[in-house]
């Protein structure tokens, strides 16, 4: 890998990596300190067993026990040090870094999450972050615990005896590489177990979604003969890890074992030579326990530098995962905003809008033409697919069209600042996502202080202050999973009096109501022309009830304006929207009849 | 998560009804479990042999200048660290076998519990959490059930295996050495109470 590609897959990350530099040091500088004080406890165990062999004064024996642990002591605090310092390195990074992501995907247009499925930008969000975090902080303690340690044992070890170094060293060598290779066998083992868990998973969703066709037709034993087939696959694939695993960790032992006989055997017959008075080839007792401990302790950092480099591959694949999320362009990038709006130009302008959708190459919008003033109320109708909820998303620049110009206040939308042109307008959908806030928080929602007199009007103008206040939090309850269910109408409400509390200029529904009765319904309209005279209303609507109450009324078909005019005009017309008043008018008489 | 009911159980009748609700999902491979005990206490004598024959050859024959005595006892440690290869080989083998097989039998009852149930249990219960039990609760189960047994017997073997060893070598220096086991004892039961609730914190964030 050359230096300037890795540079570029860590562009994202070096940033965050370098605001805690110095935890990173504190990290090294106490890891170094802990591996020196580490070198140090075997020399001090020899010279205490030495002194003890040569019947030194057992002050002098036990000052060295004493110096022994105190090492072990300093040992403690100076692991807290490198803990803090690695981990709390790769803790501050990930916050970071997920902090980055959530701004960047908020900034991303609509495409993008009809694109990407949310259960994968999910899984980038926590999992590959964690993976990233673990490979800073327990990946770098790892390498600089490996080397440091590696090296001063040696140097310690020659010291002691270089020859018999050399040779249990030798045995130690195959590890990194072992582990490095059957750690890869085990990733992809891993890797083929995951999507094996994953078809599981989706089998057993898909069987529990269809439970009752499948109850109704009987076809519980041939679903459950299904279920088991998948999960003996998913049960082969742990096998196979398992297989390999089951070597692992015995052949490791068996290896450093090796090294440790080497030592017993070679460094046992040298102290048995100097018992023997050849002091020339011999080693003492405590050089040999010395060399002992040593060895222990230089086997872990062995095996872990065969980890580090898994370690390090498996932070490079999420890094580049993340750089997907944080790569992803923005068509839709922000206008200069500095050209002024016109006075007395309409709202909204549409000028030969047209759009294709790019992923279907459907064609929505063709050709369309449209203004709408100040305070005029505009409706919306055209049967399913006929580009109603497509215009409404142009205003705001959730979409660009893919011809003609959007204008707002006689600018053109591409001219504007987002963030002052979506404060412009303000859009309610049929199906409103609301969070597991409280109803207050949902009004006034982003607000840092909410205020809680313009949630009450909001609230009152969309008809819904009246159940919020006989709830026994009022608007402090709480929604969702664990506080109130709301109705459909209710949550369509919410959303309008939250689009309210914006005070939009333009405001955009599509099919707002749908869930609201027509008398509450006239009400809300009424009340939103006496709260916000000023604001021009676009609304989508299939009820003839609610388009009759705007000021003028176009119909849609193929993208296409096929109708214009009022209430009274089209009903002369007898197109589109008289067929729809004469079906909405038998439903209700049939209704009656019903009751 | 004030609406889960285990939290007002304190944490001790918690754990032992914990502990006995999976004895019973033990019970059917009782002959897998004694195999895997055996297993581990074959390789804790294994492993305690070999600082025992390291003992040896350093008291009667390094001390005492034997030069020759130390190649059969250096013979014996391979054939030790042979013994202990194998068999953790084997017993990976059979207690993850054993792991596997415990989940594929749980997650065909559990499915078929389910589809066996009224629609009405559908209307309650959604179909994410219905999926999480068959998957991943068991998966987890799996876990506990290898990892957890595995080092209940093998510290307990050790435990025993080496103190045993301590005590026939020196008893003086052999109880110096454990007297140490209950302030660590203690120590780990403050740690796991601290670290519980930190995991329930993070869990409550994420």
């Amino acid at each position: 890998m050359t230096p300037t590609s890795n540079s570029r897959i860590f562009r994202h990350l070096l940033p965050h990596f370098k605001a805690q530099r110095r935890l990173f040091v504190l990290g090294i500088l106490a890891l170094l300190a802990t591996n020196l004080v580490q070198q140090c406890i075997p020399l001090l165990l020899k010279y205490a067993i030495d002194g003890l062999q040569s019947k030194a004064a057992i002050t002098v024996v036990l000052l060295w026990a004493g110096l022994r642990f105190g090492a072990v002591a300093a040992q403690g605090v100076l692991r807290y040090g490198w803990r803090m310092g690695f981990f709390g390195m790769g803790r501050h990074v990930e916050y970071g870094m997920r902090r980055q992501l959530f701004d960047k995907l908020m900034s991303l247009p609509l495409a993008y999450y009809l694109r990407n499925k949310t259960g994968d930008l999910l899984s980038r969000a926590m999992s590959d972050l964690a993976t990233v975090r673990e490979s800073l902080g327990f990946g770098w303690l790892t390498t600089f615990d490996s080397i440091s340690t590696i090296a001063l044992t040696i140097v310690f070890m020659r010291h002691l005896d270089p020859g018999l170094t050399f040779w249990c060293l030798l045995p130690l060598s195959v590890l990194p590489v072992l582990v490095a290779t059957l750690g890869r066998k085990v990733r992809q083992g891993t890797r083929e177990a995951q999507a094996a868990l994953d078809d599981l998973s989706q089998a057993a969703t898909e069987s529990f979604r269809g439970a009752r066709v499948i109850q109704a037709y009987a076809r519980e034993p041939e679903e459950n003969g299904r279920f088991s087939a998948v999960s003996r696959a998913y049960r082969d694939k742990n096998m196979a890890i398992v297989r390999l695993e089951a070597l692992y960790w015995p052949l490791l032992s068996v290896i450093s074992g090796v090294a440790k006989l080497m030592l017993i055997y070679m460094g046992g017959t040298k102290v048995a030579l100097a018992m023997r008075g050849d002091a020339l080839n011999g080693m003492t007792l405590g050089s040999f326990v010395a060399m002992y401990e040593y060895l222990l302790q230089i086997i872990w950092p062995v095996l872990a530098l065969g980890f580090s480099t898994n370690i390090f591959v498996r932070g490079k694949v999420s890094v580049e995962r993340l750089n997907e999320v944080y790569d992803a362009e923005s068509e839709i990038v922000d206008g200069p905003g500095t050209a002024a709006v016109i006075h007395g130009a309409p709202v909204l302008t549409l000028r030969d809008i047209g759009f294709v959708y790019p992923a279907s190459q459907v064609r929505v919008l063709d050709g369309l033409n449209l203004s709408l003033k100040k305070g005029e109320w505009l409706g919306l109708a055209g049967r399913t697919g006929s580009g109603k909820s497509t215009l409404l998303r142009l205003p705001a620049r959730l979409i660009d069209p893919s011809q003609g110009q959007v204008e707002i206040e006689g600018l053109d939308v591409r001219e504007w600042r987002l963030e002052k042109l979506r404060a412009y307008s303000s859009l309610v959908t049929q199906e409103p996502f609301l969070f597991s806030e409280s109803i207050l928080d949902n009004i006034a929602f982003g607000a840092e202080h909410p205020d809680l007199e313009m949630v009450k009007r909001c609230a009152r103008v969309a008809d819904l202050a009246d159940f919020v206040e006989s709830l026994p939090q009022a608007y402090g309850s709480m929604l969702g999973e664990k506080g109130v269910n709301l109705s459909g109408g209710q949550k369509q409400r919410l959303a309008l009096a939250r689009s309210l509390y914006m005070r939009p200029r333009l405001l955009l529904l599509d099919d707002a109501f749908s869930a609201v009765d027509t008398g509450t319904e006239e009400r809300i309209v009424a009340g939103l022309r006496e709260a916000l005279p000023e604001t021009a209303v676009l609304l989508v609507s299939h009820r003839v009830s609610t388009l009759g109450l705007c000021d003028r009324v176009l119909v849609l078909d193929q993208g296409r304006i096929t109708e214009e005019g009022i209430h009274s005009e089209l009903m002369q017309k007898e197109g589109f929207y008289f067929g729809m008043a004469r079906r909405e008018s038998l439903a209700r008489q049939a209704g009656l009849a019903l009751e | 998560m004030m609406d889960d009911p285990n939290i007002t159980l304190d944490e001790k009748s918690l754990d032992a009804a914990l502990l006995r609700r999976l004895a019973a999902y033990a019970r059917p491979y009782r002959k897998d479990l004694a195999v895997a005990a055996g297993l581990l206490l074959l390789i804790t004598l294994g492993e305690m042999a070999e600082p025992y024959l390291i003992m040896i050859i350093i008291d009667q024959h390094i001390a005492k200048g034997d030069i020759a005595g130390i190649l059969p006892y250096a013979g014996l440690f391979l054939l030790a660290m042979l013994w202990v290869f194998a068999l953790q080989t084997w017993q990976t083998v059979q207690t993850r076998g054993m792991g596997q097989k415990i989940m594929l039998d749980l997650r065909a009852a559990i499915f078929a519990k389910i589809h066996a149930q009224s629609s009405r249990f559908f209307d309650k219960n959604p179909v994410g959490g219905l999926m999480t039990r068959v998957i991943y609760d068991v998966e987890t189960l799996n876990q506990l059930f290898t990892a957890g047994v595995s080092a209940v017997f093998q510290d307990f073997f050790t435990l025993v295996v080496a103190g045993f060893v301590l005590m026939r070598m020196d008893w003086r220096l052999g109880l110096l050495s454990i007297s140490l086991l209950p302030l660590l004892g203690w120590c780990t039961l403050i740690f796991r109470r601290r670290a519980r609730e930190n995991f329930r914190k993070v869990r409550e964030n994420t």
